[in-house]
């Protein structure tokens, strides 16, 4: 696991900014301005390149050895470790406590906009536990973050906490986005409960040429889903939301976390998604993310994806025969059965993922997305091993 | 051709519901219906040769259990009918034929 | 934070019904057909239906969260939500929201043939006073325009319209040139014998992407005897004319249908394999209308709605049984009612609908300047019954809309509000036919238990849902590919 935050060595540095980190390439093209840029220095042929690129005003300088930095001008150290940032990232530096966080990294399969902490419901397998507190200051600093951000980064994710309880604010993130990064598909993690509370949906009609909306459904009644997101009437306002989003016209995907009760009633969630929901361009079927609430709740969520076969092959061919679009996320291709390969992606982040001892002679190991950084045993399944023959041709 | 009669308990059927039930046979046979103390009497007489005669009068009484069940049905949820079907229908409506788009 | 349990959330407890309607099915009279408002259903056992409608059923078992799931019980009202149910309702009813789509403009009354069955009361070919005239067809065109459908098909009847073909390319024209401004999606469809069919209609139809419905009665034997012509030889012609349609237009451009004869009843897998030979991935296997010369020749030609059913079994065991060989081969009635049950979607027939196709859905130019509802409204005033008509083509569409004959149609239009209609389970799913109830009962209301049209539905519906329910895993396969492959075609499908 990659971690996203470091102490680091900093000195005159005067208040709290977000930094793009440059190089040769970023100088040249002029897409982002200096001032809001840090110099490269731990690269030899930006230090060759000399005094007559150092003058430009740059925010500071990036450096192993800070006596690279030039006289009188800020600069940074991050120490050997597994903190790793490069070029094209943007970091977060709060000089006080001498810290540098990742707030983007070039060539990331998952970068986030993360809005707030703050949440409406309290899902039993919540990796992100939500706290009560008053986030609204990363509005401002998402809208810096923005205009950092690569032009040509495929896929963002806002996600939090829930997006929505921004208010008014969310609109003005997926705007800016459609602004400042018009080709860079974006996915707003929510639970729509807002828009079946009365928040009008119709405020992102036409809004960003690219936006999907990922939100999660656990059953068909409400008992199952409310007990799931530990919150009464949460189904009844995520579903009502759901209407609403399609009405303005939203693209909208379903994600279902594959826990226990939920895998227990997946077909008859599958039959009511078709029936009601039929306008949902994806199904997302993700297996636990063994961190957070689901720790707690391990007796009650826990099933070995090895078990769930012939009810994920059911729903996935049940949804694709009706021309919905599936996929299974975070689920090793070991435990699933080879026909349900082709919907299996590469889901986990690349700074939270990790592959096993046991997948060391895994033939299908490149296109597995292995398992989540802080998966124990407990939370993997007894099935995963290498595999050590396949009838599907190679892609 | 033989008439079938089937008697029916009038404590535990309705004369509405005992109607509806026998009107469904009203295709192959002529329907009487009689009311004594206590009973209602159906009387069907075959229209035609009829293969499973036999079966009418349990076929008689299970369309009238069912029937039961559909009166209750329809007395608790009549009133949500019309509400759901109108308020399903206010959006779904057409233009007034005519009417440019 | 403190977690809580499953029971917590359960909300209020007890549950109140929403409204549904149950049949018991006829193969298994301990289970019933449960439908929603929209046509959502389940099977379940008898007597715990009986306990669900009485107020007993457990809020654990699995039926409680089964029927919650398809909107026939809802708990508590706090934390339910009915948005579902509406949308499903208004996504069965789609049909309604655009106005006709279908559009069927009869060019010609003449035709070569003289099957005994026809339903168009054709005249003899010379008889050109039975053709549309230009003035009629401009009209039509000008009232074609004034419905809102953004979609327009556009269906060339008769008789046998290659007869006036150039009447055929007039209205062709008139109607592409007025939709530069309209730009709405057009469909052109031709019901044809496709007998004497010269390269230079082909070509014609070609460039402005016709699609050829025909009719094939079975094999050659079949065919010739449903449908005399004076040289005998109308199978060739109709196959030379399959043939040619396919290599100018495509194969998906042809389509065929049967009529069933009493004759043809008695051969079923005979017609299916003649379409198999064919090449034809569909197959529209229909039952006599009494219009037209089918009422006047009933008693020969004629037969009961059971031997209709008994046909059909027979008919869907063997397309079962190819499908399962690897040969796709669809019934398009079968395939209409599968995705009732199978889909949540509307679909495109208008002679299953309510409230009724019948002028809704579905408009009728008549040769002679007259409007009707529907061919059947058509096939009734040509046989001096004009209780249906709705004007003429030089009025406006809303004195069409507010004219006795749709008054009337309107009146017994609702599936929904007709006795014994309103009662049954399959009442979503199913439509009502006032015209038929009009020409076959005397009464546009009609009275169920001996209505054709309800049996016939009822009998394909219970067939079908038999088949699914109880068929092997492959046959449920073949069913559901038919269902979900369902397009959203007019079909009224009435060729020559």
């Amino acid at each position: 696991m990659q971690p996203l935050e470091a102490k680091v060595h900093c000195e005159q540095w005067p208040e709290l900014p977000l930094l793009k980190v440059a190089g040769l390439a970023e100088f040249a093209s002029g897409t982002f301005p200096p001032e809001r840029m840090l110099l490269d220095l731990r690269d030899a042929q930006v230090r060759a390149a000399g005094s007559a690129i150092y003058r430009l005003p740059w925010a500071g300088f990036l450096t192993d050895v800070p006596e690279h930095a030039p006289p009188s001008r800020p600069w940074i150290a991050v120490p050997q470790g597994a903190f790793k940032v490069g070029v094209g990232d943007v970091v977060e530096l709060r000089p006080h406590a001498s810290k540098m966080a990742l707030r983007y990294r070039r060539g990331s399969n998952n970068n986030i906009l993360f809005t707030t902490e703050r949440c409406n419901s309290y899902c039993l397998m919540c990796s992100q536990p939500p706290r009560e507190v008053d986030d609204g200051w990363r509005v401002s600093q998402l809208c810096n973050l923005i205009e950092l951000i690569d032009k040509d980064v495929p896929s963002l994710t806002v996600t939090g906490g829930e997006p929505t309880l921004l208010g008014k604010n969310l609109r003005r993130i997926v705007l800016r986005c459609a602004d400042v990064l018009p080709q860079t598909h974006l996915q707003v993690l929510s639970n729509g409960r807002a828009f079946g509370d009365g928040v009008p949906a119709r405020t992102f009609e036409g809004l960003h040429p690219s936006l999907t909306w990922g939100i999660p459904l656990y059953g068909d009644h409400y008992g199952l889903h409310d007990y799931i997101v530990q919150s009464a009437g949460a189904f009844s306002q995520t579903v009502r939301g759901l209407y609403a989003l399609d009405a303005a016209k939203q693209r909208i995907e379903l994600r279902v976390v594959l826990v226990k009760p939920v895998v227990e009633r997946l077909s008859e969630l599958a039959r009511f998604i078709y029936r009601n929901l039929p306008f949902v361009e994806h199904v997302a079927l993700m297996g636990t993310e063994p961190i957070g609430f689901a720790r707690a709740h391990y007796d009650d969520l826990w099933m070995d994806p090895a078990d769930m076969a012939p009810v994920l092959v059911r729903a996935v061919d049940f949804l694709s025969k009706r021309s919905m679009r599936v996929s299974l996320y975070n689920l090793p291709l070991c435990v699933l059965s080879e026909p349900l390969w082709a919907y299996s992606r590469k889901s986990i982040s690349d700074w939270k993922q990790q592959y096993l001892p046991a997948c060391e002679q895994c033939v299908v190991k490149e296109r597995c997305g292995g398992f989540f950084a802080w998966t124990t045993d407990k939370w993997t399944s007894q099935a995963v091993e290498s595999v050590r023959e396949t009838s599907c041709a190679k892609h | 051709m033989s008439t079938i009669e089937v008697r029916l308990d009038a404590g535990m059927f309705s004369a509405d519901i005992v109607t509806r039930a026998a009107h469904r046979y009203t295709d192959a046979y002529f329907i009487e219906i009689k009311r004594s103390p206590g009973d209602f009497i159906v009387r069907l007489t075959p229209k035609h040769v009829v293969p499973d005669a036999g079966q009418v009068a349990e076929q008689l009484r299970n369309d009238v259990l069912d029937e039961q069940l559909r009166a209750l049905v329809r007395s608790e949820t009549q009133d949500i009918h019309a509400v759901l079907i109108e308020a399903a229908l206010r959006q779904a409506l057409p233009p007034q034929s005519g009417q440019r788009r | 934070m403190k977690f809580a349990a499953r029971h917590a959330f359960v909300g209020n407890p007890g549950y109140r019904l929403l409204p549904l309607r149950f049949r018991r099915l006829p193969w298994d009279s301990d289970r019933v057909l449960v439908t929603s408002v929209s046509g959502d259903w389940l099977i379940a056992q008898r007597n715990d239906f009986e306990r669900a409608v009485t107020g007993q059923l457990d809020p654990g078992e699995p039926l409680f969260a089964d029927m919650e799931s398809r909107f026939l019980i809802s708990a508590d009202p706090e934390r339910a939500t009915l948005a579902p149910i509406l949308s499903q309702y208004r996504t069965r009813k789609d049909y309604l929201a655009e106005g006709p789509r279908l559009h069927i403009f009869v060019v010609s009354l003449r035709c070569h043939h003289t099957c005994a069955y026809c339903q168009v009361s054709r005249q003899a070919v010379g008889q050109t006073a039975f053709d549309m005239t230009e003035s009629t067809a401009r009209h039509a065109v000008d009232r074609l325009f004034d419905w809102p459908a953004k979609t327009l098909t556009i269906e060339f009847q008769g008789g046998e319209p290659l007869l006036r073909f150039d009447r055929v390319q007039q209205l062709t024209k008139l109607i592409e040139q007025r939709n530069r401004t309209e730009k709405r999606t057009l469909r052109f469809v031709i019901a044809s014998t496709l007998h004497d069919l010269t390269d230079e209609q082909l070509s014609f139809m070609r460039d402005h992407g016709f699609e050829l419905s025909t009719s094939l009665d079975g094999p050659e034997w079949l065919h010739n005897l449903n449908r005399p012509r004076p040289e005998r030889d109308s199978y060739q012609r109709t196959v030379d004319g399959i043939e040619r349609g396919r290599r100018v237009l495509g194969d998906g451009a042809v389509s065929a249908l049967t009529t069933l004869t009493r004759r043809s009843l008695e051969v079923p897998k005979e017609i299916i394999n003649e379409y198999r030979k064919l090449g034809f991935h569909s197959i529209s296997l229909r039952p006599l209308s009494p219009y037209g010369f089918a009422r006047k020749t009933g008693t020969r030609h004629g037969y009961t709605i059971g031997d209709f059913l008994k046909f059909y079994e027979v008919a869907l065991d063997h397309l079962l049984q190819i499908n399962r060989e690897g040969y796709f081969l669809e019934e398009t009635y079968a395939r209409m009612l599968l995705s009732l049950l199978l889909t949540p979607f509307s679909h495109g027939y208008v002679d299953l609908r309510s409230p009724t196709g019948a002028g809704l859905g579905a408009v009728v130019y008549d040769y002679d300047g007259r409007v009707y509802p529907s061919d059947e409204a058509r096939m009734l005033a040509a046989m001096g019954d004009h209780s249906f008509a709705l004007g003429r083509v030089d009025e406006s569409i809303e004195t069409w809309m507010s004219s006795p004959g749709m008054q009337r149609v309107l009146g017994a239009g609702v599936a929904e509000a007709l006795p014994t209609c309103a009662d049954c389970a399959y009442v979503p799913l199913c439509g009502s036919d006032p015209i038929d109830h009009y020409a076959r009962q005397g009464d546009s209301i009609g009275h169920r238990p001996t209505s054709d049209f309800c049996r016939k539905q009822m009998g394909l519906f219970d067939t079908l849902l038999q088949r699914w329910e109880q068929g092997s895993s492959v046959d449920r396969g073949i069913l559901e590919d038919w269902a979900l492959r369902a397009t959203r075609r007019e079909g009224v499908l009435e060729a020559a």
